[in-house]
């Protein structure tokens, strides 16, 4: 059975068609890349896969249920997190209190014993520290685990986006761009973080315009060409695809 | 060695503790039960107001100005109760923190269930007038603009609190309570959910965080202990008047954590320290009052934006809060033309 089964989405703002007819499918622990020109609605998959917004028509499927239209909240309880393609840390929590809000529903905590501070509470946020210290030491951050996210280079942030993003287990990892105004030495670097954090049991979804790194990355691949999905296969299938060509090729000449 | 690492020093953090808790004990004893106590309880009143109003406008960056109708609902209902039915205190206590934080609920739902965005200033504020002009109007009930006289001192069990030491004593002990129940609630994954989320509120959704859940039980929250300073303010003062939750009282409360600090608990206590003291000692000045307090404003955020106590990054939540100032007079006047926060994620 596949993890994720996208089924004829269609998405518009205002009118303007973003996403036309958009199918593909996921098996557990893949690594699909997504690439295609800017502006060709691949952050838009994003946001409809993780409830942002709701498609007018088709449906999404997460490990055999449908999920279309949920809110983002039930949607990211079910093991599916994303990073953002402009990084959105919470700037003025420190990076452990990053990791800590991403652990979510990981960390039992009812109102009412927070508010009396019971030892439930008191062990818990024990254990989530040491969680979230561990994910910490895989991106390479615990020492920086009192700084303020804000206060972190843009690598650094990137890391931490990613290991917040981790924090809760997922079972679907959805990367957008997260190379995306890097030098090509910190490039590299995040990739190879992002193939040490692969793990079975763990699908990833990673949009990516660096096409030698989603070559290198991802066991297949689905381009996306001004809303429409022009490509869907491996690596080698891909660059040999005369569609993609010419839309790269099209891009690149403007 | 710095400050801080002496305060991380375990051993220095109980003596530190310890002389406090004594200074404060010890305290009406030195101040004898005149004018001096008075200011100081009235002190205490506004520290259980602003430590917890911190956590919906500082540490939720939420601009909830209208709180001063939900110490106003807490007071009538206390005072009503206790005059008119004769209802003793144990009685009329849980029944008017009920009613506070009931109404906070139902303007929180208002807030962020039917109405979208940056409207939380606009509705907090109608909310909080509409309740004052209740207030006045509500004759029959409320005694309209004359107000409750003669509200009964807090008698419980068995005890008549009179001095203004006995208050005192029992105002510390809310205060204490207020502080030890937002401090834990900081502390935990509640706390940090409403930091995340003034923070990005999109990323907040995205880590699976219950948005509009978790600003309703915040607000509550602070309602419960606006209504529970509202309840010693009635009886202590054994007088309750619309003019007292005005919407500049609502914005008092804001003024208080803007000085002291946002997001900072000890800087709460110090913004209501010395904005109970200036009218006090500026005594001939107190029509300018507002004038003074203007300011103070204005200098605060050109000199030191995260107030006296507040960390570096509270500048965050001013900007915020300008953003939402922004967009709330936008929609009011035009109708149209404020940003969606949820755009271009
Ligand atoms: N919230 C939105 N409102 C209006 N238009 C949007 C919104 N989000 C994306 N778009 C438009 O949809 C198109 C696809 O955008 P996006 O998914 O971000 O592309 P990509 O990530 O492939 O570069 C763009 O033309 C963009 O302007
Ligand atoms: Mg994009």
């Amino acid at each position: 059975m596949n993890l994720l089964d996208v089924k004829r989405i269609h998405m518009s703002f205002a009118g303007l068609q973003v996403l036309k007819d958009i199918s593909f499918s996921l098996a557990p622990d893949e690594i699909l890349g997504v690439i295609g020109p800017n502006g060709a609605g691949k952050t838009t998959l994003f946001n409809l896969i993780t409830g942002f917004y709701k498609p007018p028509s088709g449906t999404i499927a997460y490990d055999g249920e449908d999920i279309t239209g949920l809110p983002s909240d039930k949607i990211t309880a079910k093991g599916i997190n994303r990073t953002f393609q402009n990084v959105r840390l919470f700037a003025s929590q420190t990076v452990l209190e990053n990791v800590l809000v991403g652990m979510g529903n990981k960390i039992e905590e009812p109102l009412f014993q927070t508010i009396f501070r019971t030892n439930k509470i008191k062990t818990n946020e024990i254990k989530a520290k040491k969680a979230a210290f561990e994910i910490l030491e895989t991106v390479g951050l615990t020492d920086l685990m009192k700084e303020r996210a804000g206060n972190l280079s843009y690598g650094n942030q990137r890391r931490l986006e990613l290991a917040r993003a981790l924090a809760n287990e997922p079972k679907l990892l959805l990367l957008d761009e997260p190379t995306a105004g890097m030098n090509p030495q910190e490039a590299v670097e995040i990739i190879g973080l992002v193939q040490s954090i692969r793990k079975p049991g763990m699908s990833i979804l990673i949009i990516e315009h660096n096409m030698r790194v989603v070559m290198n990355l991802s066991e297949r691949i689905i381009c996306i060409e001004a809303g429409s999905k022009i490509a869907d296969g491996t690596p080698y299938e891909i660059q040999h695809d005369q569609a993609v060509i010419t839309a790269y090729l099209g891009e690149s000449t403007n | 060695m710095t400050v801080e690492t002496m305060m991380n020093n375990k051993k220095t953090k109980l003596i530190f503790y310890a002389v406090v808790a004594v200074a404060l004990l010890a305290l009406p004893q030195i101040t004898g039960n005149g004018y001096l106590l008075r200011i100081i309880n009235m002190i205490l009143i506004y520290c259980i107001i602003s430590v917890s109003i911190n956590l919906i406008g500082g540490y939720g960056g939420e601009l909830a100005m209208g709180h001063a109708c939900y110490v106003g609902v807490g007071a009538y209902t206390t005072a009503i109760l206790a005059t008119k039915f004769s209802l003793p205190f144990w009685a009329t206590l849980p029944v008017s923190l009920i009613a506070a934080t009931v109404f906070g609920f139902l303007t929180a739902i208002l807030c962020v269930g039917r109405i979208k965005g940056d409207y939380v200033m606009i509705v907090t504020m109608g909310v909080s007038e509409i309740t004052r002009i209740f207030f006045v109007n509500a004759a029959n009930i409320t005694n309209g603009p004359m107000g409750i006289p003669q509200v009964p001192g807090i008698s419980l069990l068995g005890f008549q609190f009179h001095t203004g030491k006995s208050y005192y004593y029992l105002f510390l002990i809310c205060l204490v309570v207020t502080i030890l129940v937002i401090r834990n609630i900081v502390n935990s994954k509640f706390g940090r959910d409403v930091v995340a989320i003034r923070e990005d509120k999109v990323a907040a959704k995205a880590m699976g965080i219950k948005v509009n859940l978790n600003k309703i039980i915040n607000f509550t929250i602070t309602a419960f202990f606006a209504g529970l300073a509202g309840v010693l303010l009635a009886h202590y003062n054994q007088f309750v008047g619309p003019m007292q939750f005005s919407l500049d009282e609502g914005l008092l409360y804001f003024q208080m954590i803007i000085i002291g600090g946002l997001g900072s608990i000890p800087g709460s206590i110090l913004g209501a320290g010395i904005l109970v003291l200036i009218p006090e000692v500026f005594r001939g000045i107190a029509v300018y009052r507002t004038i003074v307090y203007g300011l103070i404003m204005v200098v605060m955020m050109i000199v030191r934006p995260q107030g006296l106590l507040g960390d570096d990054d509270s500048n965050h939540v001013l900007i915020r809060w300008s953003g939402q100032l922004r967009n709330g007079l936008k929609r009011l006047f035009m109708r149209k033309g404020a940003e969606d926060e949820s755009a271009g994620c």
